[in-house]
């Protein structure tokens, strides 16, 4: 924890407690667009109907299915499937991040070799890979997991090699004249220095596996919140595919504000501007 | 934990460039050596080849006749910054240069990271971050880092040039009393005359490059010294002189020389 924060929860001064009263308005402030966006949502379907129902179903219309769905279990069964290929997608794109980040931001030699290729690779839109990844994987769910980690793989390497290639030379010296040997600068001194640019990359890293999920889950599935998508648009109920991207949605930013959560705590050293 | 320095004719090039040229001086155990000398003229330079952190030099360089092949546990080296790892509290960063930080230290361990934390005033801080830091402060811990090490030499590169005036003076208390502590042998680069006399037991000054021992002053008086004691007055006086000399030639030779920081 801060100094600056600990003072406002001790909440002693006026001042204080006007900072503490800005923190909270500034949580609500969150609620404003998304409030904003449903009352036009309800004018624009119940009230004016701008929309037929099967153009946009009304917030009650796409509630009740989403109630539905939860009675009988599909939408948790849907998100057990997404949440399942994201966290092994992720885990295994991120893991190879690490090991190639790491070689790449500590050896230029490395780098010439393997990060030029990396870059081309990184241009290839996400669905440009998915007839090739059917071709080589078949159908199953190896082509999901692995278009997935393709999307976590770049801003955790790309965050890793720059995190590293910014660690302080001054500080690395410190090391030095300790004595340190390579092994002992880069867990001591290089990778800590990097930490901020690799929890970064992480969190973005998760982000682009949900956006990568819904592309893999498009292929020939059976389950998941992107196949409640195909499904709904071939089964024209406009409500099952809201239900599907309102989850999407919601899993996405509550998975982005945990790591944000994780990230808070673990750079609470860093010296930062952190915005008025 | 008091080592000898023996620098032997010692000449060191940067791309071709001569910075130090055939430099020599012995430092005795329990020393306190100044170097002054213009700015650029490679005081720094001599401080990181002593410490290992610069290599490829003719000459030689010994610390307790054992000649010096790379940074090593028996030198210390303090910076003008703090480099404290902002990541780390003070306690850590003091041990930093420990091996065993790995969570569990031993109970000696970490009674000796008391004493170094009480010794240099920051025990009430111990789990401070550096960002909470002042200057003064962070230089101190940097100082209990440098010497929890437990080097023979502890070499300082202008270390307070960066605070006011009177935290200079505390710092430089401070330094005197682990010295007395300690006995490390010190050899300390500054701008600040006064900070030489006040501290050492000679003052080396360096000629601008590339650089060689100039002139070795001898300081007298003794300790506890009184910075106004008359002594220091005039060999303040002649190390302005010395200075002057230096600067003068420098910019004869140079119409547009690297200018004389003091
Ligand atoms: N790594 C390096 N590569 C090339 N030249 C260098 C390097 N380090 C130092 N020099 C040069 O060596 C000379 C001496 O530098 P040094 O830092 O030792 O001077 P200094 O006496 O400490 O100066 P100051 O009082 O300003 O700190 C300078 O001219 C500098 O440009
Ligand atoms: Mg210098």
């Amino acid at each position: 924890m801060t100094l600056a924060n600990s003072r406002v929860l001790a909440g002693a001064s006026p001042e204080a407690k006007r900072a503490g009263t800005r923190l909270v308005v500034r949580r609500w402030l969150a609620l404003l667009v998304p409030a904003g966006l449903l009352l036009a949502w309800f004018l624009a379907t119940d009230v004016l109907r701008i929309f037929s129902p099967n153009q946009l179903p009304s917030p009650g219309q796409t509630l009740r299915t989403a109630l539905d769905m939860i009675a009988s279990g599909d939408l948790f069964r849907h998100i057990g499937a997404s949440v399942g290929h994201v966290l092994l997608g992720f885990s295994i794109g991120a893991a190879i991040a690490l090991i190639a980040g790491a070689l790449v931001g500590l050896s230029r030699s490395v780098e010439a070799v393997v990060d030029p290729t990396l870059q081309a690779l990184r241009n290839i839109p996400s669905l440009a890979w998915v007839p090739f990844l059917l071709l080589w994987l078949g159908i199953d769910e190896a082509p999901k997991i692995t278009l997935i980690a393709i999307g976590a793989f770049f801003p955790v390497y790309l965050n890793l090699v720059s995190g590293i290639r910014q660690a302080d030379r001054k500080l690395v010296e410190v090391g030095y004249v300790f004595g340190f040997r390579s092994f002992e600068l880069v867990r001591r001194i290089v990778l800590p220095s990097a930490s901020p640019y690799l929890l970064a990359g992480l969190r973005i890293g998760f982000g682009q596996a949900w956006l990568f999920l819904v592309a893999a889950e498009l292929i020939a599935s059976t389950r998941g919140l992107g196949f409640m998508l195909i499904d709904g648009q071939n089964s024209a109920r406009p409500d099952i595919m809201l239900v599907s991207i309102l989850t999407l949605a919601l899993l996405g930013k509550l998975s982005n504000s945990a790591l944000r959560a994780v990230e808070w705590w673990a750079l609470h050293w860093a010296d930062v501007f952190q915005g008025r | 934990m008091s080592s000898s320095i023996k620098i032997e004719r010692v000449t060191k090039r940067f791309d071709g460039n001569l910075v130090l040229n055939e430099l020599s001086l012995d430092v005795r155990p329990s020393e306190i050596v100044s170097l002054i000398g213009p700015s650029g003229c490679g005081k720094s330079t001599l401080l990181r080849l002593l410490s290992g952190l610069e290599r490829d030099y003719d000459g030689r360089l010994l610390i307790d006749d054992q000649p010096v092949t790379g940074p090593s546990r028996a030198v210390g080296l303090m910076f003008q910054e703090p480099r404290l790892m902002p990541w780390l509290n003070v306690r850590d960063n003091v041990r930093f240069g420990l091996r065993q930080e790995n969570g569990a230290a031993s109970p000696a361990t970490s009674e000796r990271m008391d004493t170094w934390l009480r010794q240099v005033k920051l025990d009430h801080a111990a789990s401070h971050l550096p960002r909470q830091f002042s200057g003064g402060m962070a230089q101190r811990a940097a100082l209990a880092r440098s010497l929890a090490t437990e080097p023979g030499v502890l070499l300082l590169d202008e270390p307070f040039s960066a605070v006011d005036a009177l935290t200079r003076m505390r710092l430089q208390e401070l330094l005197l009393e682990v010295w007395q502590r300690t006995q490390v042998t010190m050899v300390l680069v500054t701008h600040d005359l006064d900070e030489s006399l006040y501290l050492s037991d000679r003052v080396v000054v360096m000629s601008s490059r590339p650089a060689s021992v100039r002139e070795v002053l001898a300081v007298k008086a003794p300790r506890p010294r009184d910075r106004r004691d008359p002594e220091l007055l005039r060999l303040r006086a002649h190390l302005l002189e010395a200075l002057d000399v230096v600067h003068a030639l420098e910019s004869a030779d140079l119409p547009n020389g690297i200018p004389f920081g003091v």
